[in-house]
Formats: C-alpha cells, structure tokens, sequence
C-alpha cells in the first residue's frame, strides 16, 4: 500500500490529483476570506457553491458555451450572496442565520429547478457534455516530468492559483483593501474615520459569491460534466476551516488547501490501492484528522508566539 | 429565563398530548374506513431519503406509478429527507394519520423503526421492501436477492477484463467496485460481485472503494478515474446511488467500461456502461398492491425475489446487444442459466 503511494508520487499522478481537487477548497476559502477579513464571516459558501453549480451548468448546456456557463453560475452566486448582504445590512438580520438559511435555500433551490426544468430530483446530465477545458501548454506539455507538472490542468486550476494573488495584491496593496481590513478589524473605528462601513461589507459579500460562484462551476463543469443533487458535499465548510488554518491570509490559505487537497488525494489512493487492509471508515477520517492536527499545530504556534511577546 | 422554559415545556407537554390524541383518534376511526366499501385504494409511500437516485427509491416509485395508472389506487409519495433523524417521526406521522390502506417502506435502515411502529399500530398494514421482517402480521416484505445479482456482474466484469474483443480491455486482470457507503447491504452486493468474478477466474482482483456518501458524484468520479488509471481496472461496478453516475461519467472519460445498477442506467453513457445490475423493485412493489387490492397479500411473510421470481438480474437492451461481444454474451445466458437451476450456489 505504502508502495503504491510512493509509486504514484514518482509518477506524478499524486500532485495532478491533488491540483483536481485544490479548485473548489481554494476558490470556496478565498471567498470566506474576503468577507472574514470584512467582519462579515459568510457561513453560506457550500450554498453559494451548489447556486453556482447548478446554474452554470443549466445554462452552459442551455447555450452549449462553457464560459457563459460559468457567467451565469457566478452572476447567480453573486445574486444570492447580494440578497445575504441586503438582509444582514439593510434588514440587520444576524449573518450566521443567513448564512445557514443560504445552505438550505442552496440545496433546496437546486433540486426544486431541475425538477421543473429537467424533471429529474436527483441528477442532471446535459445531452452534449459541457466542461471548462483543460489548457494544454504546446512544446512544455512533451517535456517528461515539467510536462505532466503544469500542462493539462484544468483551466480553473490555474484561475484559483491567481485568484490567491488577486486577493493577496487587493487585500494588502490598495486602499480598498486596506478599509476593508479596519472595517473587520473595528467597525465603529473604522466609521469614525470615514470608511463606507457598510458599503465595504457589501462588496466583501459579493466578493464571496464571486469565487463560490466560480467554485461551483468546477464543480459541475470541470471536475465532472454533471450536477448531483448536494454534490458539493461540505466542500463549503472545508473551505471556512481554510480560511481559519490559512491564518486569514491568501498564501496561508494556498497552503492550507494544498494540505486538504493532499489530504483527500492520499485518502483516494490509499482506498483503491489493491489488497488494501485499512477499514473504509478509517480512511474516511483522514480529512478530518488532518484538521484537528492543523488547528492543533495552528493553536501552539499562536501560543508561543504570544510567549515570546509577553517575554519580550 | 427559566421560567420562560417552564412555560416552553409546558407548552410543548401540551401539543404532545393533543397531537397524541389525535393520533389515538384517527387510529380508532381507521376501523369503520376499510376498503372492502369499494373506496379507492389509498396507498402511502414514504421515502427514507430523496426521489431522484435513478435507482431503487425511484424504481419503486415508478412501480407505484403503475399501480395508480392501472389499478386505480391513490399514492401519496412523502420524502424524508437526509436528516435521518427526520425519518421515524416522518413514518410515524404518515402511520397514524390513519389514512392509508397499507404504507408503502423500505431500505435496510427504516427496518428497526417500522417494526417499531408495527406493533404500536397493529391496526395499520405495510409493505416494506429490501429487507427481510417475518413474524410481525401486519408486516408484508419483499427482499431482492442482489448477491445473486451482482455475482452475474462480477462473472460480467471478470469476462470483460479477460476479453480480447475488447478496445477498453488491458491485459491486467484488475475489476473494481465503488459503493457508496461501507454498510452491510453495500458489502452484499461487493461479496456477490467478488464470487462472480472468481467464478469466471479466480486471478481477477477486485479493487474495492467507498464513497463515504451517496451524494458526492465528483469523488465518485476522482476513484473510479484512480482505479481506471493508476490500478488499471478497466470495467468498475457502482453501487453509490447518485454518487455512482460521477462513476459512470469516469469510465467514458477514461475509455473503460463500467456496469449500472439498480435501475437500467446503459443509457447514460452508452458504449462504455456495458450492462447494469437490474433490482426489479418496481415490479414487485406493484405485484404487492396488486395483491392487496385483491385481499390476497400475505402480511407477515416474507419474499425473497431472486433469477427466478425476476426480482433481479442485468439489464440486457438494445444497447447491451450493440457493444457487448456475442462470446460474453453467451457464456453470461449459461452462467444465468446455471444460477436459476441451481448449479451455482452463490454464498
């Protein structure tokens, strides 16, 4: 077993797994970020997600284009995640009750639409298969090991890995990113010196529903051509505890969902490898044991950090 | 604080009793409703789970259909959900609303619950398929017997991972199987499937994964391409509902084959799902209200459907014909023929 890990690691097909699955953590954490960073923390990702999901495949194979496909799954992620901004805004409804009301609404919207439209409660599959293409680098894609490394990803994979610069370059180097962090830091202060509170918090939110909205589109268009009734399958929460583990940072956030992704790639291996002695169930936790370790290893930094101030 | 508990459970004390009462009530009234008066038949359906699997809950939807379509009954279908919490109390609800003639039930994880309620309602009868329940009298249940089914899968897969005629076909004897869940029925199926395999020929491997869930269509999809691709399976079984047609979708993707089950899924990625593992759950849920309509249904017995009863077997259509070489053909009509007359015994 140990072997047929290694083995696969050699040959490479253990980081192309891994670089499959690093879209929809990557993308589903970036967007709690910016709403995290806003004070805002939007708990409907995995809603979000399965909005996107859905509507961007039902109109990718409505108009047989994968990148209005994608449009649409967004703007109707980014639509929802407006109505989250105007009732915790406007209508000062407390975020994490949205939030957990978008999960729902995400789950059962999905399902209610494709029975209308495709009479079907379970799944839909499109006649003529839409996906997001897999970008094919010539002459780099001949090299033996460069090759396997960075061509042939999905065209998403790479969108995600700039997405981390995008957030890390709005975040850190313009003053919409700098409000943006006083806004989370202190509301009330942040006010007081002028900042458009509430007109940051609704952009962060929109934020959110951008790169969930993304995010459910790869999931439907680029690593299946199909939409699953729930099929995002706590793909959004992971993403919230990235954003944690991530230290509430975008490169953070990279490698917190690299060690997900790597996380779940390894599971996959070591469940098909042959003669495979370990119980499903065991392998089942493999995820989650890599949480609480990280979170572990995350609290003990913090602390002696914090010793080392106060020793200081 | 507190008292505004007090007052809370009181108030909830107060909506049990009546909703208990109302309960007892409709029981009672259930007495003077029989059918022999010539009403229509009214029949509940209740769902452990959601429509839509394209498998067994569908399939006996689709028989109930029938049912409503030729036999003139009334189904009221409710789905529970995947809370499974929601489930008892869901049943519970449809059961002593006392307005069915028989309540319509099944998969191995409502078994405790119904016979729960069974005894607590003598007075309501159930049709409760996929599992076995004897004893209780107003309990009729009807088991598919899948092992016998997916042996015939396995003896498929083996045949297809032996076969030269093949494109898709590597010379490695690997097979896989995906299920959704490492449960106890899953594991029936996956033990058939490992029998038929060895059948044909006891050096194919089988390579066995699980989903986690029956929902997550993407990593259904990420094992099936890592047993195609880094195991070199070339034929996968799926037993993981929804979560199976991500499966499906790998083995076209990745030029293998593939094998349905449950319902007749060769359509949806024709040429590279071979066949499919047929569990007739529809048939038989509409031969039990036919019976039931007629006063002739035997509550408290128990039937296990098998080749020969129908209950399952492959899905052997147009498609099938098509891509599937004659020489598979053949041998896979002599192992059914076997299986039926009892030559081969499946453990």
């Amino acid at each position: 077993m140990l072997s047929s890990i290694w083995e696969q690691f050699i040959n490479l097909s253990l980081i192309v797994i891994v670089l499959r699955m690093l879209p929809p953590i990557l993308l589903g954490a970036l967007g709690g970020l910016m709403t995290d960073r806003a004070g805002v923390i939007n708990i409907g990702i995995e809603g979000l997600m399965l909005v996107s999901a859905f509507s961007s495949i039902a109109i990718g194979a409505w108009t047989n284009n994968w990148f209005l496909g994608v449009v649409g799954g967004t703007a109707a992620s980014m639509l929802v995640s407006y109505a989250m901004a105007f009732f915790n805004l406007k209508m000062k409804v407390d975020i994490i009750v949205i939030g957990f009301a978008v999960n729902i609404f995400g789950a059962g919207i999905t399902v209610l639409l494709m029975s209308i439209l495709f009479g079907s409660h379970g799944n839909y599959i499109p006649a003529t298969p839409v996906s997001i293409p897999a970008i094919v680098i010539p002459f780099i894609d001949q090299i033996p090991v460069i090759g396997k490394l960075l061509s042939g990803h999905n065209l998403m994979v790479w969108i995600s890995i700039l997405a981390v610069v995008f957030c890390y370059f709005i975040i850190y180097h313009t003053p919409y990113g700098f409000h943006l962090r006083a806004t989370g830091e202190e509301p009330s202060a942040a006010r007081s010196l002028g900042i458009r509170v509430e007109r940051i918090q609704y952009s962060a939110l929109i934020w959110s529903g951008f790169f969930s909205g993304l995010a459910g589109a790869y999931l439907s268009m680029g690593m299946t051509s199909m939409f699953v009734r729930d099929m995002t399958a706590g793909t959004g929460f992971l993403a919230l505890a990235v954003v944690i583990f991530g230290n509430k940072n975008p490169f953070g956030i990279l490698f917190g969902s690299l060690v997900f992704a790597l996380a779940q790639a390894v599971t996959l291996v070591i469940e098909t490898a042959p003669g495979n002695a370990v119980p499903s169930q065991l392998i089942k936790m493999v995820p989650y044991t890599v949480t609480i370790i990280a979170l572990v290893v995350y609290a003990l930094r913090k602390r002696s950090y914090k010793k080392i101030r106060t020793s200081a | 604080m507190k008292r505004s508990f007090g007052k809370l459970s009181l108030f909830i004390l107060a909506i049990t009793l009546v909703l208990s009462g109302c309960g007892a009530k409709n029981g009672g009234s259930k007495d003077d409703t029989t059918n022999n008066k010539g009403e229509k038949l009214s029949i509940g359906y209740y769902v452990n789970g959601n429509l839509g699997d394209s498998g067994f809950f569908d399939s006996a939807k689709a028989g109930l259909d029938r049912a409503e379509a030729e036999l003139g009954v009334t189904v009221k279908t409710v789905q529970g959900g995947t809370n499974q919490s929601d489930w008892p109390v869901g049943l519970e609800s449809m059961v002593s609303s006392g307005k069915y003639d028989a309540i319509v039930v099944g998969t191995s994880q409502m078994k405790d619950t119904t016979i729960d309620l069974a005894k607590r309602y003598p007075k309501e009868k159930f049709i409760y398929f996929d599992e076995t329940i004897v004893d209780i009298p107003n309990i009729y249940s009807v088991k598919y017997d899948q092992r016998e089914g997916s042996f015939l899968a396995g003896a498929f897969a083996a045949l297809v991972t032996t076969s030269k005629e093949l494109t898709g076909a590597n010379p490695e004897k690997v097979i896989g199987f995906v299920g959704g869940m490492d449960i106890p029925i899953i594991n029936d199926f996956k033990a058939g499937y490992e029998q038929g395999a060895a059948f044909v020929d006891p050096e194919v491997k089988v390579i066995a994964s699980f989903v986690g869930d029956f929902s997550n269509a993407p990593k259904g999809k990420e094992l099936a391409l890592a047993q195609y691709n880094s195991q070199n399976a070339d034929i996968i079984f799926n037993v993981a509902g929804p979560a199976g047609i991500g499966v499906l979708e790998a083995g076209k993707s990745a030029g293998k084959y593939s094998i349905g089950v449950n319902s007749n899924q060769n359509a949806i990625q024709p040429g590279s799902v071979l066949t499919s593992m047929l569990k007739n759950v529809d048939n038989s849920i509409f031969r039990a209200v036919d019976l039931l309509s007629k006063g002739e249904l035997k509550f408290g017995s128990n039937e296990a459907l098998g080749f020969v009863e129908g209950g399952v077997g492959l899905a052997t259509d147009d498609l099938y014909k098509k891509y599937v070489p004659q020489s598979i053909q053949d041998k896979i009509e002599d192992i059914r023929a076997k299986l039926i007359s009892g030559e081969i015994k499946v453990k």
